[in-house]
């Protein structure tokens, strides 16, 4: 178990809020690059993932950034445009320096939450942080035993899903062309619908006949608290996005910031 | 005081037209270990659920009557407190486990009580002790298999040391492995005197020894029967085929022995106490031929069974040239051929390469653990998942090159779970679905679809909704669906799971003969006492390479192949071998 992994799921959370509220305010590119690269070393060296694992997560959203790039000189308003210098001219329409960068940024913008996000989702344990949701934050019990017997019932369900394609594969059913589509549907759902209700049915019954409900507290085998290292990281991760700001704003590599930024 | 009471219960549930319990009365007493039989659909696991207070507490319908349970009214009682009293154990492992982890399921329940941190500590080593999974403590759950994640369940309950345990078909989803070790736990917690027992099982024979009652729930939802077993199944045996329910071989066995004029003293419920009453009476060569020959069943020497008896007498084994793969396939044709070679270039597929024939006519068994990689392999001779080209041959014809719509029509294949076949809301638009690529005039297809409800028993039902029909009834309707096209070879997939005595012995005769009219038969299955009285062969599987094929006779003399694949031998065979031994 690496240091993050054993970090308090709600420390983790506690840490990664602030920088993702106020990346959400840059406009510009210098502020999310300098953010993915910290948060990207922080989590490969403190959380021990290997980066192969971590390209791969990370390889969609890749994608989409560029996207971003590619569409958003395009769609820009020419305001943003406006004194900038003159890229390519396809004769239909024009890309200019700012209307690239704009599309850049956001789409770094974006990639920058999914990193940040991953610092939490990948050295996280569902269990630990319903537990944690549970114990410190007051959620109810209730409630996280249901998400988690949700999050149980995923792979289950998928399971059954592909069963089915398959039972209909073997009868010859392929449910082709977009007018049988509704029909399909409808198939498919059907013994979906069955099994899902059978098993939340089960599910209820085996978590009565143990006394699930049976008091307005429990008490809990593993305590989940806050630690001095939750503390030490939240504060040196706040320090850290922190200084970072402050080494841009120096260089002047800050830019703007503003919560719209929409100048369609 | 009796550990269970319940007078004249009765329940109907929420909207439903008649009660499925009808004035059940029973006891059972302290630390007794009772055995509830019943038909599908009788009411078993509602009667179950009566006895921790889910009925009438959590489950809306009718109730009437009193149900006493360690001497609390259940009615009157809270959930926690029949939780600490009443273990619950279900069929499905997957959903009656709650949470991600070993440690933190057995937590679960003791977490509810509210119980001290240190309590709980003792609580869960002592029960994962019991369930033997001490050394699986901090593992996840959806690493275990499904035979350690239902002594996880159980483990779960004994946590809140109850005194009542309730098993609802504990090992309905198990392997013979997953099943021989759940029993062998059931049968110290019963030697422990700590426990009350009621267990709904149809797996009788290795439970017998362990059984001092037995109660059977008939289909009017009343108790049919009540006494010792040997009461039970001797006295009421014939009630009990009426009703259709499981019973033991031995008794089985011996009702037939006595029909044939072979007097059985006394009343056997093992198969070694069979050979050992058998012993008293003087055993002459006829009556052990007779009593063998009882044993084996109704196994009748079919197509396949003279064709391949042509073959040399094969120690089957995979690398041996004289397996029934290699029999003259000059003479029978093959229908379906695997050659050993990789299935996928994916380097973590489950099947090794391996060399399996199957000719026309036969029946054939899948069989070994859980995860060997049975339904991996039938769904490869099916094509719902594509082997790279030269690996499979249907009819002399790579498979890689079959059009999807042709195979439909040549292979049937019918799933665990038949609801998940069903592609139309009435019975006999199933049936004529199966037609549709044949391209039929109207007349014939409805004469057809006329033909197979009438076969399968299903003409009452012919407007019905597929979903409504009874577990039996379902079966028997996807697996006529896979027939109507004619297909020639069935591979069927568990078919007598979930289903009770009389609906598994019915499918299994028209398995047998389909076979005789020149269909081929594959089935998946668990069940070894059923193989060896239907299959002529068997192909064992284990992590995914063919460990055995050959004549079901002969895996039965391979004890350490048996062993090694998890699998166990059915009473008829033991019977046989201990009386071969006596003989000698």
């Amino acid at each position: 178990m690496s240091c993050l992994h054993r970090l308090n799921p709600l420390a983790k959370l506690l840490a990664i809020g602030p920088p993702a509220l106020f990346l959400a305010l840059t406009t510009n590119v210098w502020t999310p690059l300098l953010y993915i690269t910290l948060t990207i070393g922080v989590t490969l060296t403190l959380g021990n993932i290997p980066a192969s694992r971590y390209f791969r997560v990370c390889a969609p959203m890749l994608l989409v950034v560029l996207g971003f790039v590619l569409v958003y000189p395009f769609l820009v308003s020419g305001r943003v445009n406006e004194g900038s210098e003159l890229w390519l001219d396809l004769g239909f329409a024009k890309v200019y320096e700012a209307g690239f960068l704009f599309g850049l940024a956001t789409g770094l913008r974006l990639l920058a939450m999914l990193v940040l996000s991953l610092l939490f989702t990948l050295t996280t344990d569902t269990t630990d942080f319903i537990r944690a949701l549970i114990q410190q934050w007051k959620v109810s019990y209730r409630f996280g035993f249901g998400a988690l017997a949700v999050l149980r019932f995923v792979p289950l369900l998928k399971n059954q899903f592909q069963l089915v394609r398959m039972a209909h594969q073997v009868r010859g059913y392929t449910g082709k062309g977009s007018r049988k589509i509704l029909e399909r549907t409808q198939r498919y759902a059907l013994p979906l619908l069955s099994a899902s209700l059978r098993h939340a049915e089960r599910m209820a019954y085996s978590m009565d006949s143990r006394a699930f409900g049976a008091y307005r507290n429990r008490t809990y085998l593993r305590r989940s608290a806050m630690a001095g290292r939750d503390y030490v990281f939240i504060g040196a991760f706040w320090i850290g996005a922190a200084a970072a700001a402050l080494v841009l704003s120096r260089f002047g590599l800050l830019g703007k910031l503003s919560l719209l930024k929409t100048y369609h | 005081m009796s550990a269970i009471e319940m007078r004249d219960v009765r329940f109907a549930y929420a909207g439903a037209s008649k009660p499925v319990l009808d004035g059940v009365r029973l006891r059972v007493e302290a630390n007794e270990t009772a055995l509830l039989l019943g038909a599908s659909g009788a009411g078993k696991s509602s009667l179950a659920l009566c006895l921790n207070g889910l009925i009438p507490g959590g489950i809306p319908g009718e109730f009437d009557g009193v149900v006493r349970v360690a001497g609390m009214d259940t009615a009157a009682a809270t959930i926690a407190e029949l939780a600490v009293q009443v273990g619950l154990v279900f069929q499905d492992p997957e959903a009656q486990l709650v949470t991600m982890k070993v440690e933190d399921e057995v937590a679960f329940g003791l977490e509810n009580i509210a119980l001290e941190p240190e309590e709980m500590e003792r609580r869960i080593e002592e029960a994962l002790r019991q369930t033997g999974l001490s050394a699986l403590r901090h593992s996840r759950i959806d690493k275990l298999s499904g035979g350690q994640k239902q002594r996880l369940a159980l483990a779960s309950v004994l946590a809140m040391r109850p005194s009542v345990l309730v098993l609802d078909e504990p090992t309905a989803n198990l392997d013979p492995e997953g099943t021989r070790e759940l029993f062998a736990i059931l049968r110290e917690l019963r030697a422990s005197g700590r426990y009350t027992i009621l267990l709904i099982e149809h797996k009788l024979d290795e439970l017998m020894e362990m059984t001092d009652r037995v109660l059977v729930l008939g289909r009017g939802g009343r108790i049919a029967a009540d006494g010792s077993p040997r009461e039970v199944f001797y006295r009421q045996y014939d009630e009990l085929v009426q009703e259709g329910v499981w019973l033991p071989y031995a008794v089985q066995l011996a009702h037939r022995l006595i029909r044939r004029g072979v007097p059985v003293p006394g009343a056997s419920l093992t198969v070694q106490e069979t050979v050992k009453l058998l012993e008293a009476v003087p055993l002459t060569e006829e009556v052990r031929e007779l009593v063998l020959h009882t044993a084996a069943g109704r196994k009748s020497e079919s197509a396949a069974n003279a064709a391949v008896s042509a073959e040399t007498g094969a120690n089957a084994g995979i690398d041996s040239e004289s397996d029934a793969n290699a029999a003259d396939g000059a003479e029978t044709e093959i229908v379906l051929e695997i050659k050993p070679a990789e299935f996928t270039r994916d380097k973590d597929g489950v099947l090794k390469p391996m060399h399996l024939r199957v000719l026309k006519g036969d029946f054939l068994a899948l069989v070994g653990q859980n995860g060997a990689g049975k339904s991996t392999l039938a769904r490869y001779m099916i094509k719902l998942l594509r082997a790279e080209p030269g690996v499979i041959y249907l009819q002399g014809r790579d498979l890689a090159e079959w059009p999807a719509q042709l195979l439909t029509r040549e292979i049937g294949y019918v799933f665990q779970n038949p609801e998940h076949q069903f592609v139309t809301n009435r019975v006999s638009d199933e049936l004529a679905f199966g037609l549709k690529s044949l391209a039929l005039a109207k007349e014939e297809v409805d004469a057809r679809v006329e033909r197979m409800l009438e076969r399968f028993g299903l003409a009452a039902y012919a407007d019905a909704n597929p979903f409504q029909l009874s577990h039996g009834e379902k079966r028997r309707l996807s697996t006529a669906s896979m027939l109507i096209a004619g297909q020639k070879l069935l591979i069927l997939d568990e078919p007598t799971f979930g289903q009770d005595q009389r609906n598994a012995r019915q499918l299994m005769r028209t398995m047998k003969e389909l076979q005789e009219s020149g269909h081929t038969i594959v089935i998946i299955s668990h069940d070894m006492g059923m193989i060896a009285e239907y299959a002529d062969h068997a192909a064992v599987l284990k992590a995914g390479r063919l460990i055995f094929h050959g004549r079901t006779r002969e895996l039965f003399d391979r004890e350490e192949l048996l062993a090694e694949a998890g699998l166990g031998l059915p009473p008829s065979i033991e019977l046989e071998r201990l009386l071969r031994a006596v003989c000698v």
